[in-house]
């Protein structure tokens, strides 16, 4: 697959087993400064080895993680520096009030991060001095993501970000994303979310049992599959000149109404309506949950 | 300093159950010191009782001249208890060393930080280092008060060599537990085979002058290099502590190179 010449991130053909158990397979996608790529799959799928991997906190068994065409491997330590991370699976020290916790992985950081964890904090409403012993999930999730970006780093690799985070929480934490993106960083973000991701995401990684199952926009990855046309008539057509039309999967007719499932292009569909004298015709944009239902299903039929 | 981030969280987080361990330990001495007036007034009658006992068993236990200062502090703390102690206390610790935080959770935050791994294990490898080696002076030191107060006339030499021989007993076993849990990423595994090996090496080392087989390995069994030497009364022996400080950094030289090559368990 082609990488862009700006990619921040490469990953090429990553491959984890767990002992026999197949991890992921021959994983490939790239991540660009000033883009946010989706990250998709159904539960097991995938994504947290995937980004686990990229992180560096597992091994691949084949392939590589490339930034700047040099492998991540070569230099773990300056790669982790330009990283922010946000694991799916949150767990936090609970001895220890949110500002002292940060502050010690400001430390670790080796880097002045205290401008930033304020303006997250008071975005974001978390409140510093309490102990994390005492907070609530979605309170926990927003320590998660104020150390994630508070070191603002060009790389964010958020697994889950959203989770547990009540609605102006996560209409915030978007905002903020959104403008992470503007300043330039590259953003992996993972989430079953999709309207989330079709909001913010430039392009979307699908996974389905290891292995990707498509890297495209979400404009392109609507135009793969079939959308539902619905035709009203006012006499019934002959349904097989609608069959024989280029991206026709599907013909049926409820009383003069024609429904149609069709990949796009439709313009053949539609000129052979109007000439049939359509009086109406309904249709709607699939969403990204009907592209991900669509492709993973596909998977599963093969 | 970043070691002092990690030193510093590892002693914040177990502070409590540390000054736990070091209080017991005071009681424990202070118990034995209250005791022995006792024991010094009644001499003839115990050293009458000490040689009723059979040979084998005065063997197993290493008993010495029971009633003077530095032979009743020896029998009774220095020849099992509190090198058991110290055992379990490094052992502990050294099975939480990269466990913890596996287990716990928190690991994947604290290994997405621009830190090596190597500098994680080395930090918190020294902080196990300072807890056991502040502990074996704690106890040194509440000796030599106590030898103070009850004047046993022992030279203070003797407790700095009982600090340093009870020092590397528990930084040994933490080397043991640590290279065990760091490779398998588990803290009960880490301390279960610590235990399981000090424990066996105590048998063998207390069957070895009865038992041939156990004598003739006896100069190879790690016990016989903590327990063999008698800190108050004939001295550390040189070549025990050569061996302990070999086998301490064998343990970290394990340790560092299954942790840097392993996966990190959520």
């Amino acid at each position: 697959m082609p990488t862009s010449s700006t990619a921040a991130i490469d990953v090429v053909e990553l491959t984890k087993y767990y002992g026999r158990h197949l991890g992921v397979e021959d994983v490939t996608f790239d991540a660009a400064y000033g883009e946010v790529l989706g990250f998709l799959g159904p539960n097991g799928s995938g994504k947290t080895t995937v980004l686990r991997t990229v992180v560096g906190l597992l091994r691949p068994t084949a392939g590589h993680v490339l930034v700047g065409g040099t492998a991540t491997s070569a230099d773990p330590r300056q790669w982790r520096a330009s990283v922010g991370y946000l694991p799916g699976e949150l767990a936090l020290p609970s001895n220890m009030t949110v500002q002292r916790f940060l502050s010690f992985l400001t430390r670790l950081r080796g880097q002045n991060c205290d401008v930033e964890i304020d303006r997250l904090s008071t975005r974001l409403r978390l409140d510093l001095t309490a102990r994390i012993s005492g907070l609530s999930k979605g309170n926990r999730q927003k320590v998660g993501v104020v150390q994630a970006l508070m070191h603002r780093p060009k790389v964010l690799i958020l697994d889950e970000p959203t989770s547990g985070l009540d609605p102006i929480a996560q209409d915030e934490f978007a905002r903020i994303v959104d403008e992470r993106r503007d300043d330039g960083a590259a953003i992996v973000l993972s989430t079953h979310v999709l309207h989330e991701v079709e909001a913010v995401a430039d392009r979307v990684v699908i996974l389905d049992k290891g292995r990707v199952l498509a890297v495209d926009t979400v404009d392109r990855l609507r135009e793969r599959i079939a959308t539902e046309i619905r035709l009203s008539f006012s006499d019934e057509v002959d349904l097989v000149r609608y069959r024989n039309c280029p991206g026709v999967t599907s013909v049926h007719a409820e009383g003069h109404d024609v429904i149609v499932r069709a990949v796009a292009p439709h313009t053949d569909v539609l000129r052979l309506a109007v000439d049939d004298g359509v009086v109406k015709v309904v249709s709607h944009e699939a969403t990204l949950a009907d592209v991900f239902i669509a492709i993973t299903r596909s998977n599963h039929a093969a | 300093m970043r070691l002092d981030a990690i030193v510093g969280k590892s002693l914040r987080d177990r502070w409590k159950s540390l000054v736990a361990w070091q209080v017991g330990l005071l009681a424990l001495v202070t118990v034995q010191m209250a005791v022995y007036p006792t024991v010094r007034d009644t001499s003839t009658d115990w050293e009458g009782a000490v040689e009723s006992f059979p040979e084998a068993l005065r063997e197993i236990l290493r008993l010495e001249d029971y009633t003077s200062p530095t032979g009743y502090l020896s029998t009774e703390l220095l020849s099992f208890v509190v090198p058991f102690i110290f055992m379990t206390l490094g052992a502990t610790w050294g099975a939480r060393a990269t466990a913890e935080e596996e287990e716990a959770g928190t690991a994947d935050i604290t290994w997405s930080l621009p830190i090596t791994r190597r500098r994680y294990l080395a930090s918190r490898w020294a902080s196990g280092a300072l807890v056991v080696a502040t502990t074996a002076l704690l106890f040194a030191t509440s000796l030599w008060v106590g030898n103070l107060v009850l004047d046993m006339k022992i030279a203070a030499g003797q407790f700095a060599n009982v600090a340093l021989m009870l020092c590397l007993t528990g930084l040994t076993s933490f080397a043991l537990a640590a290279a065990v849990g760091t490779s398998t990423g588990r803290r009960s595994i880490g301390l279960g085979v610590a235990l399981v090996v000090l424990i066996a090496g105590f048998v063998f080392y207390s069957l070895a002058p009865l038992v041939d087989f156990f004598g003739s390995i006896n100069p190879y069994n790690p016990l016989q290099w903590m327990l063999g030497a008698r800190p108050l009364t004939s001295g550390v022996s040189l070549g025990y502590l050569v061996l302990l400080v070999a086998l301490t950094l064998a343990g970290f030289v394990v340790s560092d190179a299954t942790f840097r090559r392993r996966d990190i368990q959520v």
